[in-house]
């Protein structure tokens, strides 16, 4: 399916329907659509947006991200979560205190909870075109996140995936935010008794290189192009990862190439709420042409 | 911004001897440096510290002008008159020395906490306001947003900095500047007509990016681009009133090195800086210190200590910043292996200097010659080229990491 690409101050032709204007474009005053910027048209519903090749999250709903926390509003008993979109994102406390009824007391200590600084994994609720993001946090995912690193990569290079947090058998715990920010820990074999064998310091380094690597080559980071890495990168001494030599061989050994990284195939992300948002994606039968998910 | 946990992972994997991006502690990261990249400068040198997605990258050029020291009728005047024609030289006594000035351009976040500017404002007006104010959804692509929450409560910490302050420029500018003229060891070289005439460097460095260990960067920068500076050797005639007058010398080609006189660099000293993360060990004076450190390193950085070093190992500046303190016993050690690590790091950077240096000479001979073959491989072979490498080119090279392990930096 051919994608089609508009540069700026294109018209976007509608074939005499109707469309709202949404991202990377605008309307005229006479009702015309043209595209501010020079990317990918998408069609969502009636939602007629130009979409660039690197650009910052657009939150969409039931997208599982990672995000840290910037601050608290009392009045509002809320957490302002980062999670590199336009708009910081924000996090009520009534998602973390479902089972009993928050008290004043409750909200005064809100920061007991998460403070500033930490990271969270959570999942969109409500994407609203204009203004924040809701996130809530779901039982089935970690909350917060404690010990490990988090790297950041564009997120155009994080898809859609059925399970956002993996567990990769040589015992790292990953989260693949859908904002691209990915967070690795070391998993339960590797901290005995609570406290981290040196081991485990390596093997995140090593994903976390690898991770930066599929950056590097603008793959898409998926759990089995890292996979594939770590098993070739193996070899290699952890501190040279990073240069262009150990790279490319890591690469060809794996048989990753840019054009070739092993995609998953498109599934509907579980547990996903119904979606009728004007900012809801991924309902097929409403998109006429969509980015780049059909490798 | 760092978690608790965040931090706590750095400070371990450290004390293990592995940093989050699997280096030891005394590792330098990849750095690609390029020379002669800015043709109306004297001299330039461009240096990226890091791999190709997380880099620090700055490009420094270098200025000469002449200067003179005020003669004694002036000095005698009460007042000097301002000369605003460009034929005679600035008078000053001040002799010749090198100026370095620091800017960031527009969009870099400057990661290292200690340099953020550390103005009275409020934490509410330092702090920048949320991405939407600033760039849209096709704006910069995953820039940092971190920012204090402003109309949201105080923030841990009072107010992050964010985006880079004049103060932060100057301070850097400052601390180059105080390097390279301590000592005066170019107060000499630099002089053309001793006790008369005397080369003022003017030193630009603009930072694109920065991603960890910036003052080490620019100090680097800096040595390749006075290492890469040319200046015309001026003829000097005994003029009418006896002061020697100075000419530009006939047939002056700009790539001739016979006419040209190229700064030394081995007064020139580098900032090699060490932090360290975690808590102090009785036993091993240098726990938990590392170089060329990433910013959520920085952060994590209780105590800096920045050597200024030779490639003779003289020492010439220590800066000391953070909160925590060094005690004498460590304080003495990490000066001694600084000597130790900064000769080995100013070895190898020499050295590639060296390569770029032979490469250019070749090209020069080459184009003098008016054939076109190119310049002679090197013995030590460059990178191979590949499609997505940014390999060796005649005016590029790429040092590779570089491990300034003091015990190992010693015995070698």
């Amino acid at each position: 399916m051919a994608q089609q690409i508009y540069l700026p101050a294109q018209v976007i032709d509608a074939a005499g329907q109707s469309v709202m204007s949404g991202h990377g474009t605008k309307m005229s005053k006479d009702g015309k659509v043209s595209s501010v910027c020079a990317g990918y048209y998408q069609r969502i519903g009636s939602v007629v947006s130009v979409i660039t090749l690197r650009h910052r999250y657009l939150a969409a709903q039931a997208d599982v991200i990672v995000g840290r926390i910037m601050g608290l509003s009392i009045e509002d008993s809320e957490w302002i979560v980062d999670i590199g979109s336009i708009q910081y994102a924000r996090l009520p406390l009534s998602s973390v205190m479902e089972q009993r009824r928050q008290t004043k007391k409750d909200v005064l200590n809100m920061r007991s909870f998460f403070a500033e600084g930490d990271l969270i994994c959570g999942v969109i609720y409500r994407a609203p075109p204009e203004g924040r993001a809701t996130i809530h946090l779901s039982e089935k995912l970690p909350q917060k996140l404690e010990y490990g690193t988090a790297v950041r990569v564009p997120c155009t290079l994080i898809k859609d995936l059925a399970e956002h947090v993996r567990h990769f058998d040589f015992d790292i715990d990953c989260i693949l935010g859908r904002n691209g920010w990915v967070w690795i820990a070391p998993g339960p074999a590797l901290l005995v008794g609570g406290r981290p064998i040196p081991e485990s310091f390596a093997r995140v380094a090593r994903t976390r290189a690898l991770i930066e690597a599929l950056h590097g080559r603008s793959c898409k980071i998926s759990p089995e192009a890292v996979s594939a890495l770590y098993r070739a990168a193996l070899p290699y001494p952890l501190d040279q990862l990073a240069t262009e030599p150990v790279r490319r061989a890591i690469f060809d050994d794996a048989g990753l190439h840019p054009a070739e990284a092993p995609q998953p195939t498109p599934q509907r992300p579980t547990g996903a709420t119904p979606r009728s948002s004007p900012s809801g994606r991924r309902d097929e039968d409403q998109i006429v042409t969509m980015g780049d998910e059909d490798d | 911004m760092l978690s608790a946990g965040e931090r706590s992972f750095i400070e371990d994997g450290i004390a293990a001897g592995i940093r989050v991006d699997g280096r030891a502690p005394f590792t330098f990261r990849e750095m690609t440096l390029e020379v002669d990249v800015l043709p109306q400068a004297n001299g330039s040198a461009r240096l990226q510290l890091g791999s190709r997605t997380s880099k620090t990258n700055v490009l420094v050029g270098v200025k000469a002008e002449l200067g003179r020291y005020l003669s004694k009728a002036e000095s005698a005047a009460a007042t000097v008159e301002q000369d605003d024609s460009d034929e005679r030289p600035v008078a000053s006594q001040l002799g010749g020395r090198i100026d370095v000035t620091v800017q960031c351009t527009a969009g870099v976040h400057i990661s290292d906490p200690m340099l953020w500017s550390h103005s009275s404002q409020s934490p509410e007006a330092v702090a920048a306001p949320e991405p939407a104010a600033t760039s849209g959804v096709d704006g910069a692509a995953d820039a940092d947003a971190s920012a204090g929450a402003t109309q949201l409560g105080a923030t841990q910490g009072g107010g992050e900095g964010t985006l880079t302050s004049e103060e932060t420029e100057q301070l850097l500018s400052q601390r180059l500047t105080t390097l390279l003229n301590t000592g005066g060891a170019y107060k000499s070289l630099l002089e053309v007509v001793p006790a008369q005439y005397y080369w003022i460097l003017h030193v630009d460095a603009l930072v694109f990016e920065d991603n960890g260990n910036l003052l080490d960067a620019l100090a680097l920068a800096t040595r390749a681009a006075l290492h890469n500076t040319r200046v015309p050797r001026l003829k000097s005639t005994e003029g009418p009133t006896g002061e020697a007058e100075l000419e530009v010398p006939e047939g002056t080609l700009a790539d001739d090195d016979a006419q040209n006189i190229r700064i030394p660099i081995e007064p020139c000293p580098t900032f090699i800086t060490f932090n360290r993360v975690g808590p102090a060990a009785s036993g091993n004076p240098l726990q938990g210190f590392i170089v060329d450190a990433l910013p959520a390193e920085e952060r994590c950085s209780s105590v800096r200590l920045c050597v200024g070093i030779t490639s003779g190992g003289v020492t010439s500046t220590t800066l000391k910043e953070g909160p925590a303190s060094l005690s004498g016993q460590v304080l003495i050690e990490l000066l001694d292996r600084a000597r130790a690590s900064g000769s080995a790091l100013l070895g190898a950077f020499d050295q590639a200097l060296a390569r770029l240096e032979r490469r250019r000479a070749a090209a020069v001979r080459c184009a003098m010659e008016g054939s076109f073959a190119p310049p002679p491989e090197e013995a030590e072979s460059t990178v191979p080229e590949g499609p997505l490498t940014e390999g060796e080119e005649i005016s590029r090279t790429v040092l590779p990491l570089l491990n300034v392990t003091p015990a190992a930096a010693a015995s070698a």
